[in-house]
């Protein structure tokens, strides 16, 4: 009968489900939430329209968390005894809509939907994913994807390995990237910079008289949306690539075959666009 | 493309190029591709200074390069425009837009390194050299590009020598990173390498290209970007 209790207790313990502590506290609507010292795990992060913030946590044991609230900074962080366990960290956290968010973890999966405050984040392996955003959001991610959506602000991306995708914001965009494409769609903005080293890059927005839009990329094709009405001085640049323009366009000049401008309508927004050795496509939208 | 109008370039983007000379350039704008393609660059050069936010960069190397913005730097060569904006000098030289190299480094803290290192290149050579500043995303030092007089030569040096220091830096560390973070950060360099191996080679057949000495000098930049967020990643924690 012991035997039999001992084997069931056993099997219970290899089959439970890490500790989880679940903690609710009242915080000020537009602070500042931290996250950091997230060596491997999930953070998933919503929010409300309440003046507290809820922070369910899965982790290797119950105090392998610290959470600190001193107005108007939470801080949510690993203590560094646990950083060492094999057992990942999972955050489930919601906090008032117009709060900050910052995190930057290892092995993190990042995933925030709703943010309307300032968002920074990085990663070194794991994907970034963001809904929201207002004022400054910066998502870095060395490993894994990054991908932004109905955001407004200063919009800074970087990713050595994988994708960039951003899909309805509106700002200044900035975005590097090493190794993958870089997509912008449903874009409004009058000041872009887009490039990377391997990989196609899609600009589907606004061409606004006074922005500037640079999109560059060594290996890989560029397409980019070229609305009707667009008043832009376009330069493209390409050494043993191509230009295919579904308009008719009226070149001013040709350097050796490499580099060569346009002007559509008044000319006023400076367009530049280059790919080492890439297929070049100004389309309709 | 002559050196009169290159010179003329700036002050005519600033308006005040007398009227009939403004007449002239904007003719020869129409017939002369290169020297349009200067006024591209020069457009987008100054346009990245004026979106420049007045922020300065946690390195504490900026004060020398600031300092070093300010004053202007070295001995002239020939005319020059110095415009104000937002607090910064900019210094456009004749030489920069004779040699049509106006070389933008886009890059990250690397650049401040960079910069700094072609700017005491430039001092010792006695040549002009402009430096603008930039801001970029939270957390990021400030951007700063350099346009040099006598340009690809002197940045591809600089940038080599940065990037042979941060890759002793990054082995020294590697240890301390993660296999697979190594694994990503090879490929990526790899990947970069391959593509600046085939601008040395698209250069070394057109080396008057102003926009393949660039591509050349941005892809260099990139990975000093990258060799420096790697370094970061292989720091141990304070």
């Amino acid at each position: 009968m012991i035997a039999q209790l001992s084997a069931a207790l056993l099997a219970a313990l290899q089959v439970a489900p890490a500790p989880q502590m679940d903690t609710t506290l009242a915080v000020a609507v537009d602070g500042r939430l931290q996250i950091q010292n997230v060596l491997s795990g999930t953070v998933r992060i919503r929010t409300w329209d309440q003046a507290k913030a809820r922070i369910a946590v899965r982790a290797e044991a119950k105090d392998a968390v610290e959470i600190r609230y001193a107005e108007p900074v939470l801080s949510v962080r690993v203590r560094p005894e646990h950083l060492e366990s094999d057992v990942p960290t999972d955050f489930e956290i919601t906090i008032p809509r117009r709060m900050s968010i910052e995190a930057s973890g290892v092995e993190m999966e990042l995933d925030i939907e709703g943010a309307g405050g300032t968002v920074a984040a990085s990663t070194v392996d794991g994907t970034v994913r963001v809904s929201g955003g207002r004022g400054t959001v910066a998502l870095n991610a060395v490993e894994g994807g990054v991908t932004l959506t109905d955001t407004e602000g200063n919009i800074a991306l970087n990713s050595v390995d994988g994708d960039v995708s951003v899909r309805r914001a509106r700002g200044v965009i900035s975005i590097q990237a090493v190794d993958g494409g870089i997509s912008l769609e449903e874009i409004d903005s009058g000041n872009v910079e887009v490039n990377t080293v391997d990989g196609d890059i899609v600009y589907r927005g606004t061409l606004r008289d006074d922005g500037r839009y640079f999109l560059s990329t060594h290996d890989g094709d560029i397409s980019l949306a070229v609305p009707e009405g667009t008043n832009a001085r376009v330069t493209v640049s390409t050494f043993s690539g191509e230009l295919d323009a579904a308009f008719p366009i009226s070149v001013e000049g040709d350097v050796d075959g490499r580099r060569l401008s346009f002007t559509l309508g008044s000319g006023k927004a400076i367009v530049e666009v280059s790919t080492f050795d890439g297929l070049i496509r100004l389309v309709r939208p | 493309m002559r050196d009169e109008w290159t010179e003329a370039l700036s002050a005519w983007l600033d308006g005040e190029l007398a009227q009939a000379d403004a007449a002239e350039l904007e003719r020869r704008l129409t017939v002369d591709p290169e020297l349009a393609a200067l006024r591209d660059d020069l457009q987008r050069l100054r346009a990245d200074a004026a979106a420049l936010p007045d922020r300065r960069p946690r390195s504490d190397l900026w004060p020398g390069i600031e300092a070093r913005i300010r004053t202007g730097g070295t001995a002239r060569q020939g005319p020059d425009v110095v415009r104000r904006s937002k607090g910064r000098t900019l210094r456009f030289t004749v030489p920069q837009l004779a040699a049509a190299a106006i070389l933008l480094l886009a890059t990250g803290g690397g650049a401040v390194w960079l910069a700094a290192r072609a700017g005491t290149d430039a001092r010792t050579s006695g040549s002009e050299t402009a430096l603008v500043a930039r801001g970029s995303g939270p957390g990021e030092a400030g951007d700063l590009r350099f346009a040099s007089a006598d340009g690809t030569s002197r940045t591809v040096k600089a940038s080599d020598e940065a990037i042979r220091q941060l890759e002793q830096r990054l082995a020294d560390g590697r240890g301390r990173l993660d296999s697979s973070t190594v694994r990503v950060i090879e490929e990526s360099l790899a990947t970069i390498d391959r593509a600046i191996r085939r601008a040395e080679a698209a250069v070394e057949k057109d080396p008057g290209n102003a926009w393949l000495n660039r591509h050349l000098a941005d892809t260099k930049a990139r990975k000093v970007r990258l060799l420096e967020k790697a370094n970061v990643l292989a720091t141990p924690a304070t």
